[in-house]
């Protein structure tokens, strides 16, 4: 996960860049449709095109996997939890740094996604062209000249592309304009959702931005346009950051520190207290109030304290209090004076 | 008692309806006294709109893939490319609506070589802007606007700071 971690532009504010292309070989009916042989065949096609280069991607049958590595999966943003739903035939193929991955038989035959660290979409488009280009030759992939790469669910026709950016916005939650600023959103064809994306509520301030609309819009006209709005989002996040600081004072520097306390002495975390204080850690770590250990430690601890990864850690499933016990000891840990 | 509608049965179920002005008494065998109940129930559901009042007509079925209207309806997802032919009638304005009224993509093509997206415009770094046109004020005279930019910069130092 090292484009997560690496300093990257904005990424004080914008986390992650994401880009998935959404594409259906012509010769086999889509997934929910696929037999048996048709599921195999799909798998070993795209195993083929991308495994056999020594490119050092790496095909991973999510059935091997047990449901904690699954889940594990979800919360580090590799896979969607619609693929987890599927996992009895379902397939990943995945770069070792995770910037790379391509999710065989979610809703479509493939989601190919590639991800930058901090505000980067244009990197992430190209990087995600790459192996779509070997997977989907001209001829192979369903297409359509009016309605553009055709998926499983029509609303996704056209580009077939969903470009996100993961981005942290205490000030604006804190401040309750987050919904003025969906309203927002939606008018130009964006829309802000939850930490895991549809459905999922935004534990921690972290919310993800990404285009509603895949057709009558090119490629570059998505990306100009998210990138603007991730822009002025970024702008807006600062400026409500500084507010908070100038009129709450030291009631809103109390709250920070208080949370920066509980992370660094708490016995028990339970999973949404721990993203709230993190959140508001890292606002503190931004506005220079708390040094973190390491630069990566609060980010490090968000990809690696969740449920599943907890239990990674643990090398067993747990149960909830002793999770919870167990992620207070690891922030503990991580957040320790050395 | 006979069944007032059959004629057959004997009747264990005494109806009264009102229907406007009408006062009507029947003697109803169980049956008819359901199918009758099962009757104004439709009509009614019809009239708020509930109820189709047109018989149902077979459902569409994909020859490829055999996706029926209703599966499709009930699921939203669509079987196979084919699909998008024989149930172009039912997705289209679903894709105009999903896609703020586009019809026709614009994007890419399959195959395309390498496709070059100009990078995002370079953000512009503030300071140095309110800095040239502070120099610019001051150079036009124009000390109140230069003031302001005064300010402004400090206000961005101490942000920064």
């Amino acid at each position: 996960m090292k484009w997560f971690l690496q300093d990257a532009p904005e990424n004080s504010i914008v986390l992650s860049s994401r880009v998935r292309l959404a594409r259906n070989w012509r010769d086999m009916p889509f997934p929910q449709r696929m037999d048996d042989g048709q599921i195999a065949a799909c798998c070993n096609r795209a195993r083929e095109v991308l495994c056999s280069d020594n490119t050092q991607l790496q095909y991973v049958a999510l059935s091997s996997l047990s449901p904690i590595d699954r889940q594990a999966l979800v919360e580090r943003h590799v896979i969607s939890p619609a693929l987890v739903e599927s996992a009895e035939r379902a397939a990943l193929i995945v770069s070792p740094d995770e910037d790379l991955s391509v999710m065989v038989l979610e809703e479509d035959h493939l989601r190919i996604q590639a991800f930058e660290g901090g505000m980067q979409l244009e990197k992430a488009y190209q990087a995600a062209r790459v192996p779509e280009g070997k997977l989907c030759p001209a001829g192979m992939v369903a297409f359509d000249d009016k309605l553009g790469y055709l998926t499983a669910c029509p609303t996704n026709v056209g580009t077939g592309m969903r470009a996100s950016l993961l981005m942290h916005l205490p000030g604006l939650t804190l401040s309750g304009q987050i919904e003025a600023l969906q309203r927002a959103l939606s008018k130009i064809g964006l829309t802000v959702r939850g930490l895991y994306g549809e459905g999922s509520t935004a534990a921690g301030h972290f919310y993800q931005i990404s285009n509603q609309v895949t057709l009558g819009l090119s490629e570059e006209d998505i990306l100009a346009t998210l990138s603007q709005a991730g822009h002025e989002v970024l702008d807006l996040e600062r400026q409500a950051r500084q507010s908070l600081k100038e009129n709450k004072g030291l009631a809103f520097e109390d709250q920070l520190m208080r949370s920066v306390g509980i992370l660094q002495q708490a016995r028990m975390l339970s999973s949404a207290e721990f993203m709230q204080l993190l959140s508001m850690a890292m606002l503190a770590a931004d506005l220079k109030l708390y040094t973190p250990p390491q630069q990566d430690t609060l980010r490090r601890l968000m990809l690696t304290c969740q449920a599943a990864g907890i239990q990674k850690t643990a090398g067993k499933p747990l149960d909830e209090t002793a999770r919870d016990a167990l992620r207070a000891k690891i922030v503990r840990e991580a957040l320790a004076h050395k | 008692m006979i069944c007032d509608h059959c004629g057959d049965n004997n009747a264990t179920v005494h109806v009264v309806r009102h229907i406007g002005d009408k006062h009507e008494e029947l003697n109803l065998c169980r049956a008819c006294a359901a199918k009758l109940q099962h009757e104004m129930l439709q009509s009614a559901l019809g009239n708020i709109g509930l109820v189709s009042s047109t018989p149902p007509v077979p459902s569409l079925t994909c020859p490829t893939c055999h996706m029926t209207a209703d599966e499709f309806k009930r699921t939203g997802r669509l079987g196979c490319t084919d699909c998008y032919r024989v149930f172009s009638s039912m997705i289209l304005p679903l894709v105009r609506r999903a896609q703020n009224g586009a019809a026709a993509h614009t994007g890419t093509r399959p195959g395309d070589g390498k496709v070059t997206v100009s990078p995002a415009p370079a953000r512009s770094d503030p300071r140095a802007e309110l800095e040239k046109k502070l120099a610019e004020a001051i150079a036009s005279e124009a000390y109140e606007e230069a003031a302001v930019l005064r300010d402004k910069i400090r206000a961005l130092d101490k942000k920064e700071g």
